[in-house]
């Protein structure tokens, strides 16, 4: 088979992975090597569905020997497989990153006979990149459930980040759909890498660790998955929790029909959400709870909450705390920053904060001082939700391109996230 | 300082230039109308490069105003902006008198004129740094670019620090620049025409390889060619090889 077979192939069973972020690591090429890391990220490029390409996101082999209803690669598929050496893997990649075409490499796998025979043959190709080309550019690694100890610990050696996907919002779903994974085989990896990580070694996953959840494959609410990504978050201390909007890749009962389309829309939603616990200061339960566990289609999260909490309103942003400027809609973490700087100097009007990058069209319902503005959040929320409604659907033509996370090399604003 | 609508400064575009005009409001105690690289038909004041003016101005201001401010007139001097001069004077007037707070007072009018500038300079060299694409050319890394504003030198430290044994030469078309790293050493350089030799079998190989990954990582059910096409403008198409 030639490589360009095989980099079809495996790109093709790789690229429902979501995480394609190359920031966490700031490096220079060392000694006599190739390679930097960016703390920020970079993007190389956007392929035609408007996701970055940070990465060369492959796989090693794609012949699995698992059988995952969700999974393009089970065992059950009809599919051509194909497998890459690790010689094969580190040539392309320099290849490819010598031309600045990539920040590094993405390397999962299918299950190759048993997790650590994948994770060994994973640990060779790093291991030519990483001392044979002494390359020094990013590097993510898949931890396949199941691989030992020695073999998490030489990966994270090697590797920036690493992820194990938890795949599923719930273990009972897992159950259904992946007979062959466990969730505490899932969660092992995780917790090794974060012990691991405590025990203070800085080059090990230095850019730590992320996962991934499938949305729309099965019946969880928007609250459950954002409590469960919040929990991610606390218990394994993780960089992100990508969500990958669900595409029917098989015929199944307990699957959406293959002709379903993908939820893009909530999935959207559900990154936003994660933006506002990760940099906002927002907790799950203050988003939604049982008796409105999904997001509203028409209002981002942070309107939403908004026009829902009046008494909060209107802000005085020449004196409100740096959490309660993130609460404003249309104030973002780079502009309150910018408030909290500028207002020492003088008293921020209206002109002013549009100076600073408040998007006043969305601010101007609630905060006070916004000159010539009659209709306030505090005093008439429905004509507000209106407002910000017809707002945000001229927004929405725009296919979501305002999209923060989950597309983008970058995985926070303002150094956020190093 | 007092603006005078009826004085037009003109300078030869250097930096230390662009420095000289600063100093001369100093000395004729007003902010001209507009300051100019080529002459105009109306009368005008010509503004003599001075270096040691230069250097009295950047001493001051990294003095009074703090070595941020000396940054961010050192970046927005490489704007493409006709406005740029006149942004960095008003912001050095109003900066010399309000020291080191002025680069807080992002809500002053002539610090979010200079913020402005600053940032979009910023923004070009991020996007440089993010979509240009080198071919290997007789074993040296080659680029041609087109920015919107002059980012080789803001660029030039990235590549050097990420292949650092490597032979490098980034073309600038549009300000017809060329930026060339060689054993340790970097140079930008006027250079009026480029035109990069024809790539090689291994070059070949490699770009038919990133297109066959380009294409294959995109998820056909999530084809989004507008938001792909916000990502990458099209003046950034030429950015794809050499």
């Amino acid at each position: 088979m030639t490589t360009e077979e095989k980099l079809k192939i495996l790109t093709d069973g790789a690229k429902y992975d979501a995480a394609c972020t190359s920031s966490g690591v700031e490096r220079s090429a060392c000694a006599g090597g190739i390679g930097s890391a960016n703390s920020g990220g970079i993007c190389h490029a956007f392929s035609a569905d408007g996701r970055c390409i940070s990465l060369l996101k492959i796989l090693m082999s794609n012949a699995c020997c698992y059988d995952c209803a969700y999974c393009v690669n089970r065992v059950s598929n009809d599919v051509p497989r194909a497998t890459f050496t690790p010689e094969e893997i580190a040539t392309l990649t320099i290849n490819l990153y010598r031309r600045y075409y990539i920040e590094g490499l993405f390397l999962s796998s299918g299950v190759l006979g048993s997790a650590d025979n994948t994770a060994q043959l994973m640990i060779k190709a790093l291991e030519i990149l990483r001392v044979k080309y002494r390359f020094c550019g990013y590097i993510h690694a898949k931890a396949i459930p199941g691989t030992s100890p020695q073999l998490l610990q030489r990966l994270g050696e090697l590797a920036d980040r690493m992820s194990s996907n938890i795949e599923l919002p719930s273990s009972r779903s897992l159950k259904l759909l992946a007979p062959d994974k466990e969730r505490r085989d899932v969660l092992a990896p995780m917790g090794f890498i974060r012990d691991k990580k405590a025990e203070g070694n800085k080059n090990f996953v230095r850019a730590g660790q992320s996962t991934q959840m499938i949305i729309g494959a099965t019946p969880e609410s928007d609250l459950n998955i954002i409590t469960l990504a919040q929990g991610l978050y606390r218990t394994y201390g993780l960089k992100r929790v990508f969500f990958s909007a669900y595409i029917p890749v098989a015929e199944n009962s307990l699957l959406p029909a293959l002709d379903s389309k993908p939820p893009l829309l909530r999935e959207h939603r559900l990154y936003q959400a994660d933006w506002l616990m990760r940099f906002y200061d927002f907790k799950a339960e203050e988003l939604l709870d049982e008796s409105r566990p999904y997001f509203n289609e028409f209002l981002d999260p942070k309107c939403n909450w908004a026009v829902n909490h009046p008494e909060v309103f209107p802000v005085d942003v020449n004196r409100a705390s740096y959490k309660t400027l993130l609460r404003v809609p249309g104030v973002g973490v780079v502009s309150a920053r910018r408030i909290m700087v500028a207002r020492r100097q003088r008293r921020l009007d209206a002109a002013a904060l549009a100076r600073l990058g408040v998007v006043m069209k969305r601010a101007k319902y609630f905060i006070d001082g916004a000159a010539g503005i009659k209709l306030r959040a505090a005093d008439d929320p429905a004509a507000v939700t209106r407002e910000l409604i017809r707002g945000e659907n001229a927004r929405q033509l725009s296919l979501f391109d305002d999209m923060p996370a989950g597309v983008r090399a970058i995985e926070g604003k303002g150094g956020e996230n190093k | 300082m007092k603006q005078r609508q009826d004085i037009t400064y003109v300078y030869d575009g250097s930096y230390e230039g662009m420095l000289t005009c600063v100093f001369r409001c100093y000395e004729d105690k007003f902010i001209p109308a507009q300051v100019l690289v080529q002459p105009s038909l109306l009368p005008y004041s010509r503004i003599f490069t001075d270096k040691s003016k230069a250097a009295r101005v950047t001493r001051g201001v990294a003095r009074t105003m703090g070595r941020m401010a000396e940054n961010v007139i050192r970046t927005v001097y490489l704007a493409d902006n006709e406005q740029k001069e006149m942004a960095v004077i008003r912001f050095v007037v109003y900066g010399m008198a309000a020291g080191e707070h002025a680069c807080r007072d992002l809500a002053h009018p002539d610090v979010a004129e200079v913020y402005e500038l600053f940032r979009a300079v910023n923004r070009e060299k991020r996007m440089c740094m993010e979509r240009l694409k080198f071919s290997v050319i007789g074993d040296v890394l080659v680029s041609v670019v087109a920015p919107t504003h002059n980012v080789l030198p803001l660029i030039a430290p990235h590549f050097v620090q990420r292949f650092p044994n490597e032979d490098i030469f980034i073309y600038d078309k549009a300000h017809k620049l060329g930026l060339t790293y060689s054993h340790g050493r970097t140079q930008i350089t006027q250079i009026e025409n480029f035109e990069p030799a024809e790539a090689d079998e291994d070059e070949e190989t490699y770009r038919r390889l990133w297109k066959i990954f380009f294409d294959t990582v995109e998820i056909k059910e999530r084809h989004n060619p507008r938001c792909q096409k916000n990502h990458m403008p099209g003046r950034y198409s030429n950015f794809w090889s050499a």
